[in-house]
């Protein structure tokens, strides 16, 4: 059977039963829509809904392979871009495992080049060094990359409370269904702010242009006023033991304090103000699994090895190219090296989507 | 309602003019003789902010000083230069914050209410203020210096704490883009002859004062010695086919575009580094140079943006002291820049 088919299959299977479970977003017939359909990967975009239960039956009826609405809201949302009307705009975080540069990456992402062969680990080339050839991309998810991205949303949302003042009703945590995790922050004051502005809620959160000469002991006028990050930056180096004297060492110090406390973010998300960002509850095609929307206090106990899997009940038949060891729910599968074997229809979902299997009839 | 006094200190509030409506005064009885005053201070107006970028002194009568206000918009906006606009809003807004920096919290709190600012006073000895970040930011993004950066301040549950001189100095933000709203709103209505000599006058000015060409890098070899670090960094990412993203393809493209290479050479350098698609890419380099789309020529971000999205790398002595990949660039090259004058 097609790959394409047998996702899209079970993709509807889904939807069919599970359709109540996607999250509309507020404001929703402000929104713009954004589907990749299954047949050629096209993305359909600028579509409108008046209502959660029309946007609901779009997608049990198209059964799109990803499915996006708009950050922003619109004042007529199916015009073309230049005529929508921009009325404002989530402020939208992105943390991605994949720009996180973890040392996992080279353990389970690959890449080979589909002219000459040459293949490598970790991050993909644009173009293939030996011969210029096009590449193919193996990523994988592992449980290291998916704690270390949490960490760092733990880490974003008491920016967005402390300092920011939001409260805990204005923001939101999807899990992607795949590497990472976005925040929404839904706030009437956050809404209208413009493209630099954004820029500068980026800077804020990933610790970018800190005047460290406020560090300098000698500025003790400043330090009763100081800026929030100074003081987050003392208390760092104040918990791992005496502030170093001299000032050069204190500089090092203190770019390593600001290393730890900053938030790795995909800095391009936030500040287009125009983003397509996936819709709750909907599946990801690169994983089978969907995006979950995960309650502020229930981010700790958050497992999306277990609360993202999505299709159950089934088993399939695949060949498996290659995959290292995982975990679904409580079940170890893998590793796998060139071989026919019968899966949980989740564990089958995950490796396909993954392109590391393709289904036997 | 405050004074006369008070609201010629600031016309451009709402009340200011409510006042001008009430006593019925309308543009086109500038040239009564008992108007010629209103006329002579709102040419001054003008002709201060070209030369000095700077608006002092006050008329003989209150009254005639807030008038003069809504007639030199009038001006302004009818000699439609965009330049002029910024220059004359920025000269305006800057004589509000001189007479700002001296009032009490009350009424900078009147006038922070005039832009439904949410701004409280946190203390008030020393005194605190605290304005929720989306207002700071709406102005602090105008002001160039890094203490103006969001984080480089006191943050308090969403609000930045301020002095009173530098709520003044945003507030200053505010009334600028509030002019400049003002001169491009304002309904075009004829001017009779008599005011059209000092129009030319002002035009004329103008034009000797301020028409000088923004500069472009132009002519001359391209010299990759001179690149800043972060366009280095770039180009030899490419060459060597590693991955950039595309806020870095935008940046290396518009940057080696603006300083003159042309369009082939850009298309190889993108060819050689890996297998593109050629079209695509010929697409985008032309719609970068201008060629395509709206006919805009794109510059690259400046080195603040750089900095947030990761692409500036290795920063060398030359970066400290210039704010756009370009001026480095420029600097770096000694090109001597060729400044034309437009109607001379």
């Amino acid at each position: 059977m097609e790959v394409e088919d047998f996702i899209r299959r079970w993709f509807a299977l889904y939807y069919k039963t599970n359709i109540g479970g996607v999250i509309p977003p507020e404001a929703l017939n402000r929104r713009e829509f954004g589907f990749i359909i299954f047949k050629g990967k096209t993305m359909v975009r600028h579509k409108g809904f008046r209502e959660p239960d029309e946007l609901k039956k779009f997608i049990s009826d198209t059964v799109p392979a990803d499915a996006y609405h708009s950050s922003a809201y619109y004042e007529m949302p199916e015009a073309d871009m230049n005529e929508k009307g921009w009325l404002g705009s989530d402020l939208v975080f992105d943390i991605d495992a994949d720009h996180l540069s973890l040392p996992c990456k080279l353990k389970h992402d690959k890449w080979i080049c589909m002219s000459c062969g040459k293949s490598g680990s970790g991050n993909a080339p644009d173009g293939c060094p030996r011969c210029g050839g096009k590449i193919r991309e193996e990523s994988w998810i592992c449980e290291e990359c998916l704690s270390t991205a949490k960490g760092e949303v733990i880490k974003l949302l008491d920016f967005l409370m402390d300092d920011f003042g939001f409260s805990r009703d204005e923001l939101q945590v999807n899990f992607t269904g795949h590497r990472g995790y976005h925040v929404h922050v839904i706030s009437d004051e956050a809404k209208l702010l413009g493209r630099e502005e954004r820029k500068e809620v980026v800077d804020y959160v990933t610790g970018t242009g800190i005047d460290l000469s406020l560090l300098d002991p000698r500025r003790k006028d400043v330090l009763s006023n100081a800026p929030n990050w100074i003081r987050k930056i003392l208390g760092k180096l104040g918990s791992k033991g005496p502030i170093p004297d001299g000032y050069k060492r204190l500089i090092k110090a203190a770019q390593q304090a600001i290393s730890e406390i900053s938030v790795k973010i995909d800095t391009v998300v936030t500040t287009d103000i125009h983003r397509l960002i996936r819709i709750g509850g909907t599946l990801n095609s690169k994983t089978g699994m969907k995006v979950v929307r995960i309650p502020l206090k229930g981010i700790d106990a958050f497992d999306p090895f277990r609360d993202a899997v999505a299709i159950k009940d089934g088993e399939a038949k695949i060949y498996v190219e290659e995959a290292p060891k995982f975990r679904l729910m409580d079940q170890e599968f893998g590793p796998y090296n060139k071989m026919e074997v019968e899966l949980p229809i989740e564990a089958a979902v995950l490796l396909i989507c993954k392109g590391r299997a393709y289904p036997l009839v | 309602m405050p004074s006369i006094t008070e609201l010629a200190k600031y016309p451009f509030t709402g009340k200011a003019a409510e006042y001008v409506r009430e006593i019925e005064f309308k543009i086109d009885e500038l040239m009564a003789p008992q108007f010629s005053p209103v006329l002579e201070r709102a040419k001054e107006r003008i002709e201060q902010a070209i030369r000095k970028m700077e608006i002092h002194g006050w008329a003989q009568k209150d009254e005639i000083e807030l008038i003069s206000f809504p007639a030199a918009i009038f001006m302004v906006s009818s000699l439609k230069d965009s330049r002029l606009t910024r220059r004359y809003a920025l000269a305006e807004a800057k004589r509000a914050y001189r007479y700002l920096r001296d009032e009490n919290v009350e009424a900078l709190k009147m006038m922070a209410g005039e832009f439904s600012w949410n701004l409280i006073e946190l203390d008030e000895n020393p005194i605190r203020l605290g304005l929720h970040f989306a207002d700071y930011l709406r102005n602090s993004v105008w002001i160039k210096e890094s203490r103006w950066r969001l984080i480089n301040r006191r943050v308090e549950g969403g609000r930045v704490v301020l002095t009173k001189e530098e709520c003044a100095r945003l507030l200053q933000e505010e009334i600028r883009r509030r002019i400049e709203e003002k001169v491009n709103k304002n309904v075009q209505i004829p001017f009779r002859d008599e005011i059209k000599p000092i129009l030319e006058y002002l035009e004329r000015l103008y034009n000797e004062t301020l028409s000088t060409e923004p500069i472009h890098v132009t002519g001359g070899e391209v010299s990759l010695a001179a690149f800043p670090p972060c366009i280095k960094a770039l180009y030899s990412d490419l060459s060597s086919g590693r991955n950039i993203s595309h806020i870095g393809r935008f940046t290396l493209t518009s940057f080696l575009v603006n300083i003159g290479v042309p369009l082939e050479e850009v298309l190889k350098l993108f060819t050689r580094a890996s297998d593109f698609d050629l079209e695509k890419t010929r697409y985008q380099v032309e719609h970068i140079s201008g060629f395509r789309g709206a006919g805009r020529k794109y510059t690259p971000p400046k080195c603040a943006t750089l900095r947030t999205h990761g692409l500036c790398l290795n920063p060398d002595e030359l970066c400290r002291s210039i704010g756009h990949p370009l001026s480095y660039y420029k600097r770096k090259m000694g090109v001597l820049t060729q400044v034309k004058r437009i109607g001379s």
